[in-house]
């Protein structure tokens, strides 16, 4: 009996056990769940209050009062928020480093707003351990955006250039087509911008978010650029609409581009993009580029400069320049830019022949001059925006770097797309030389020969715009940009400098009869006769090629178009 | 005989009070993972309206805000419910003016009808919300 007694009820008394157990743990559970939710609540609605006081920075003369009265009516509005129930709110404006990622309160030109906010923590039963008192914070900066583009911008258009633009347009767009811009055109392209959403909205698209995933055909995105610019209003834009429309007509139907190839737009944030605006050269000239892709085009270029027998142009693209339009900084995960514009990386190589030379008894023949000419991109990151109430319109600060240009004066590579970097230097024979005497008759020196190569490095010096926007700035300020000197002889329009580096061509004839001077009586003639007609070669044929993609030695043409001050975002 | 009354009259008590109190500590159970349930689900719900809000700052005009608010707040639903989630849940981003000032915001409200379409059997819908919110508001202008 006493066994059965032990028995009986023992599962009723451990499910009372467990159900009070079980009950215990959903008490627990949901007093810590309210806990969690009370910290949730409360950083999500610091988080907006963050983001709404920002909102009174670029705008306010006392901004850390309206940004105090922004913070307080968001979390009114998503809170219920009030400074009553033991519910406290601080307010303070500052700059915010995103490099150290530290914010240093300040009244003067602050970017970010700090939003602290302390509540009483949620508690039903008082046994779980914590702080009464719950605390969150916020921090938001003003975003602000730009657009960039680098080496495209041609401040002077002339024929020489116009021609070039043309030329190199047509050979990229496809070897059949024949652009027929005049420079009135192409300056008229050069001072026109294309508003990226009225871009999108003319392709058809929802948003300007859509225009990096977005594949359209070369003829109608030069179309729908020239639609836009003729419903711009701006005088400018209007007179752009021509010349790009009467490119869409000669383009025509059957090439395609992926707009995001032309336009980086990764670091910006999609609804800001509606009022950007890219120069309307840059667009059609990057988009040339792109449509190529890295091969190998022969320009097809009439050398007509005094002094050149023939000569033709080869063009490679290995890298397309890009636009560029998002934030300004260092992204402080990766650490590079986040929003960087880039010139093309090219190759062009130029083979000439020249007229002979004849100096005294000393005669050569006609001068066969091939020259390598190798440009990495330059690039022209966007470092600050600066979007203060005290300035008319907002600051933009650019370290540039301009490409690092390599010519060598030697064979040309069999293939400009496959040789590698820098391209090999191989002995080039100029011409033959003979000495013609009334004793000996005509006698064979031997073979003049050139060979160099010439580096000219990257510089970088940081070009502050003030506006009003679209602005242009050209690199350098001074002669003297970087540590590396230009190419002497090169002019201060950016020409490559193609008569100096043949200057410094290390020439030699393999053979020599006696009582013949190499340097006086063969090379120095030589190069007195050829320098003109390279340095005019330089400033008409390959000045403009090279400018028409963007590069140029030593310097750099850096955009920029549109700055927007109404973007924002949470840091912290 | 007094032995096998004995087993007559202990035989089935286990099972009684099993019978009895399973179904407490089962509803208490269930109860529990409802309350989770519904807890993970309002979580997701206001953390969807926060990403709404969010994406709305970087817009130009009112109608990409919309666009964008509703983009991010569905991307949170679908990344966070996934199958899970009925088509009656939704992420509606809506422009007015806001007090006190009059700016314009975008108020982002996700709701999800759980009476209707719990992720598991209601059982407790006498404790249970017969529907799940969230809003998120942030100032788009001045």
């Amino acid at each position: 009996m006493r066994r059965h007694d032990d028995q009986e009820g023992a599962v009723s008394i451990l499910a009372a056990l467990g159900t009070v157990l079980v009950l215990l743990t959903a008490v627990l559970a949901i007093d810590l769940g309210s806990n969690v939710l009370t910290h949730r609540d409360l950083q999500g609605a610091v988080d907006l209050a963050a983001l709404d006081a920002v909102l009174a920075l670029p705008v306010a003369t006392d901004p850390a009062v309206l940004a105090d009265q922004y913070a307080r009516d968001s979390l009114a509005r998503n809170d219920g928020w009030s400074d009553r129930d033991g519910r406290t709110v601080t307010v303070t404006v500052g700059t915010f480093d995103p490099t150290t990622r530290v914010f240093t309160p300040t009244a003067v030109q602050p970017d970010a707003v700090l939003v602290e906010a302390w509540t009483d923590a949620s508690r039903l039963t008082g046994v779980l351990p914590g702080a009464d008192r719950v605390s969150k914070r916020a921090i938001a900066a003003l975003d602000a955006r730009a657009a960039i583009s680098i080496g495209t911008s041609v401040a002077s258009i002339d024929s020489d250039r116009s021609s070039a633009l043309n030329r190199v347009l047509s050979r990229l767009l496809g070897r059949t087509l024949d652009v027929s811009l005049d420079a009135v055109g192409h300056r008229g392209l050069a001072d026109g911008t294309v508003q990226l959403g009225r871009l999108a909205a003319d392709l058809g698209l929802a948003s300007p978010a859509e225009l990096t995933d977005t594949t359209v055909g070369v003829g109608q995105l030069f179309q729908a650029a020239a639609t836009g610019l003729s419903a711009s209003g701006d005088p400018l834009d209007v007179a752009a609409a021509t010349p790009m429309a009467t490119l869409a007509a000669e383009v025509g139907a059957g090439l395609q581009v992926r707009l995001g190839d032309v336009l980086d737009l990764s670091a910006g944030m999609p609804g800001s993009l509606a009022d950007v605006e890219v120069q309307a050269l840059d667009l059609v000239m990057v988009t040339a580029q792109v449509v190529n892709g890295a091969n190998a085009i022969d320009l097809g270029m009439p050398v007509t400069v005094p002094g050149v027998g023939s000569g033709s142009l080869q063009l490679a693209v290995l890298e397309p320049a890009q636009l560029a339009a998002g934030p300004a900084g260092v992204d402080p995960v990766t650490g590079a830019w986040r929003t960087v514009a880039t010139t093309a990386q090219v190759r062009l190589g130029i083979d000439l022949t020249l007229d002979p030379v004849t100096a005294g008894d000393i005669t050569t023949s006609a001068l066969h001059v091939p020259v390598t000419v190798e440009a990495a991109r330059g690039e022209a990151p966007l470092a600050t925006i600066t979007c203060a109430t005290s300035a008319p319109e907002p600051w933009v600060t650019s370290p540039v770097a301009t490409s690092a240009v390599t010519t060598t004066v030697g064979e040309l590579p069999p293939d400009l797309v496959a040789v590698s970097t820098p391209v090999p230097a191989v002995t080039a024979d100029v011409a033959t030389v003979q000495l013609t005497s009334p004793l000996l008759g005509s006698l064979d020196l031997g073979t003049l020969t050139a060979l160099a190569q010439h580096d000219v490095g990257s510089a970088t010096e940081t070009l502050t715009f003030t506006g009003p926007y679209a602005e242009a700035q050209r690199t350098p300020g001074s002669s003297t940009l970087g540590a590396t000197p230009r190419v002497p002889g090169s002019g201060d329009d950016g020409r490559v400098g193609l008569a100096a580096a043949f200057d410094t061509a290390d020439l030699g004839v393999t053979a020599l009869a006696a009582g013949v001077d190499l340097q006086t009586d063969v090379l120095d003639p030589v190069l007195d006769a050829t320098t003109p007609v390279l340095d005019e070669v330089d400033r008409r044929v390959v000045g403009p090629v090279l400018e028409s993609l963007g590069v140029s030695l030593g310097r750099a043409d850096v955009t920029v178009s549109s700055v927007d001050c109404s973007g924002r975002r949470l840091v912290e | 005989m007094q032995t096998r009354t004995t087993i007559h009259d202990e035989a089935g008590i286990a099972t009684l009070e099993t019978a009895l109190t399973l179904p407490l500590l089962l509803a208490a159970i269930w109860a529990a993972i409802s309350y989770g349930l519904v807890f993970t689900v309002d979580h997701t719900l206001a953390a969807a309206a926060s990403d709404g809000a969010r994406a709305a700052v970087g817009a130009v005009t009112e109608a990409e805000a919309v666009a964008a608010a509703q983009a991010a707040a569905t991307e949170r639903l679908d990344r966070a419910l996934g199958s899970f989630a009925p088509d009656a849940v939704v992420a509606t981003p809506t422009v007015a003016d806001c007090a006190p000032t009059g700016a314009r915001c975008v108020t982002v409200e996700v709701t999800y009808p759980w009476g209707t379409a719990p992720i598991i059997p209601d059982l407790l819908s006498v404790v249970t919300p017969d529907e799940l919110s969230a809003t998120a508001t942030v100032q788009l202008s001045h």
